[in-house]
């Protein structure tokens, strides 16, 4: 599992999926707690952009998050990009990336748990 | 030299046939996939042959009348053809598009919908080609060229039917339990979808092709731009500058069946299209006939085609204009009339072939029959 570290007496976290490519997407994130039980939907906000919440408060917890990419077209091989990231006070980092190609559609799973410094 | 002619179509017919069979395409990898659909389900939406601007460049398209691509599509295209003057060659295209490899991961979907600049670079392509004749030639044509297509109203991205479909297709239901958490992955993994968000969206794509029926043929308009290269003796150190060209095609829906406006064009009339084409190009290496000794030549073109076509079958009948202005010497110019048809054989490779006549040349009038049967085996889909 990937890990990530924000400053524990930073602000609010926030979270952000981009699908690049041009591609057509759905996604969703949860919050799960330490031993990945009692997953949580992480609200979003109008600019699409997932509030995890304060930084004290999410300690050694795993976000997750899910996105389903749909192709413009059915014959073809399509390239697609997923990149997270987080901010919190102004600064981002990137957590994970993830470049392919797909026929048709793709869904892609990941997670990480949040170390607070 | 009509004897000539069809002796070469007919080589590159059987050639290229055998060349399909003999060599499979590449599939890309995927993880292992829930049961698919079945590969009949598909929709049919590579309504016509991809277009390669090396290959354009190189003179290895049976019609001079180039129309704009449909869609933009990206990999590697082989070809078996006859050139202008009749001989066999066969070549390779890799295509790309730099704008989607270092831009790629940030472009998003919405961004694209409302951005011209946007959709304008990702329908760019940068094409690489070479041919050669076959048999025992030693001569070999080399292209690089560029392909903008700055109008595609038929873009699938821009059908705001299908982004619905698509929303709602691969949706997430408050029902749906998330995915559990793997620990020992250290990276985001990719899946196939489920079985059932695969139907809907094949059934997206169904109802786009219904739609696609009566626009397949919408506006568009292409500009291309390459420079070609040549070696008589196969030799890289050997290759000399053949020239550059630029090209321009508009193409629209052609629907002479309509009294007025409103109406919608009649059945048999609006899988018509229309296309205008202009090419100029510069200092290509050609060989008077009888000599051996290369010249440079000038060359412009200006010509129209109709295309009436389906799904997987179109013919066409193209008239042009073309000037020749050889180096220090006097320009000729003469008309073409072709009449070509193009097969899809199956998903992503065309059989093409066209036949006509050059009328007014100072050495007389001239039968033109090409061939050409493209594989662009990148662009399929895998049903398993």
């Amino acid at each position: 599992m990937l890990n990530t570290s924000f400053n524990r007496a930073g602000g609010p976290i926030t979270i952000t999926i981009v699908v690049g490519h041009n591609q057509m997407n759905v996604h969703r994130m949860f919050l799960w707690d330490a031993n990945l039980a009692n997953p949580e939907p992480i609200p979003r906000d109008a600019a699409e952009n997932y509030q995890v919440g304060p930084a004290g408060s999410v300690d050694q917890r795993v976000m997750s998050w899910e996105v389903r990419i749909a192709a413009s077209t059915p014959t073809t091989v399509e390239p697609y990009s997923v990149t997270v990231s987080g901010h919190q006070d102004g600064q981002t980092q990137q957590i994970d990336q993830l470049i392919g190609t797909m026929t048709l559609g793709v869904q892609v799973n990941g997670a990480a748990r949040i170390t607070l410094v | 030299m009509m004897r000539h002619k069809l002796v070469g179509v007919l080589l590159s017919v059987f050639f290229s046939a055998g060349f399909a069979i003999a060599q499979q395409p590449a599939q890309p990898q995927q993880p292992p996939a829930p049961k698919t659909p079945n590969v009949f389900d598909a929709p049919l939406l590579d309504f016509s042959v991809p277009e390669s601007p090396a290959f354009t460049m190189l003179g290895v398209t049976p019609q001079d009348v180039t129309k704009p691509p449909d869609a933009v599509g990206l990999g590697v295209a082989l070809l078996n053809a006859t050139d202008q003057d009749g001989v066999l060659q066969s070549g390779i295209a890799i295509d790309s598009n730099p704008y989607l490899v270092f831009k790629g991961p940030k472009l998003t979907f919405p961004n694209y919908r409302g951005s011209r600049y946007q959709q304008f670079f990702s329908r760019m392509k940068l094409s690489a080609a070479t041919t050669k004749a076959s048999a025992d030639a030693q001569d070999a044509h080399a292209a690089v060229g560029l392909l903008f297509v700055p109008i595609d109203s038929g873009d699938p991205r821009l059908d705001a039917g299908l982004a619905t479909c698509i929303g709602e297709a691969i949706n997430f239901t408050p029902a749906q339990e998330p995915v559990p958490v793997n620990p020992n992955a250290s990276t985001s993994v990719a899946v196939p979808l489920a079985e059932q968000q695969q139907k809907a969206l094949l059934k997206c794509h169904k109802d786009l092709e219904k739609r696609r029926n009566d626009t397949w043929n919408a506006r568009s308009w292409m500009i291309g731009v390459a420079a070609a290269s040549v070696t008589d003796d196969g030799k890289v150190e050997n290759l000399q500058s053949d020239g550059i060209g630029i090209w321009t095609s508009y193409s629209r829906q052609f629907s002479f069946g309509r009294t007025n406006a409103s109406e919608p064009p009649k059945s048999d009339v609006r899988r018509a299209q229309v296309i205008v084409h202009a090419r100029y190009r510069t200092s290509e290496k050609v060989k008077p006939e009888g000599s051996d000794v290369s010249i440079d030549q000038d060359s412009s073109l200006f010509g129209a085609r109709l295309r009436v076509g389906a799904p997987e079958f179109g013919g066409s009948v193209e008239l042009s204009n073309i000037r020749n202005k050889p180096d220090g010497g006097k320009s000729e110019t003469h008309m073409r009339v072709l009449i070509g048809a193009e097969r899809r054989v199956f998903a992503g490779t065309w059989l093409q072939i066209a036949i006509g006549r050059d009328v007014g040349r100072k050495d007389g009038d001239d039968l033109v029959i090409r061939s050409a049967f493209r594989w662009s085996f990148s662009q399929t889909r895998k049903f398993e």
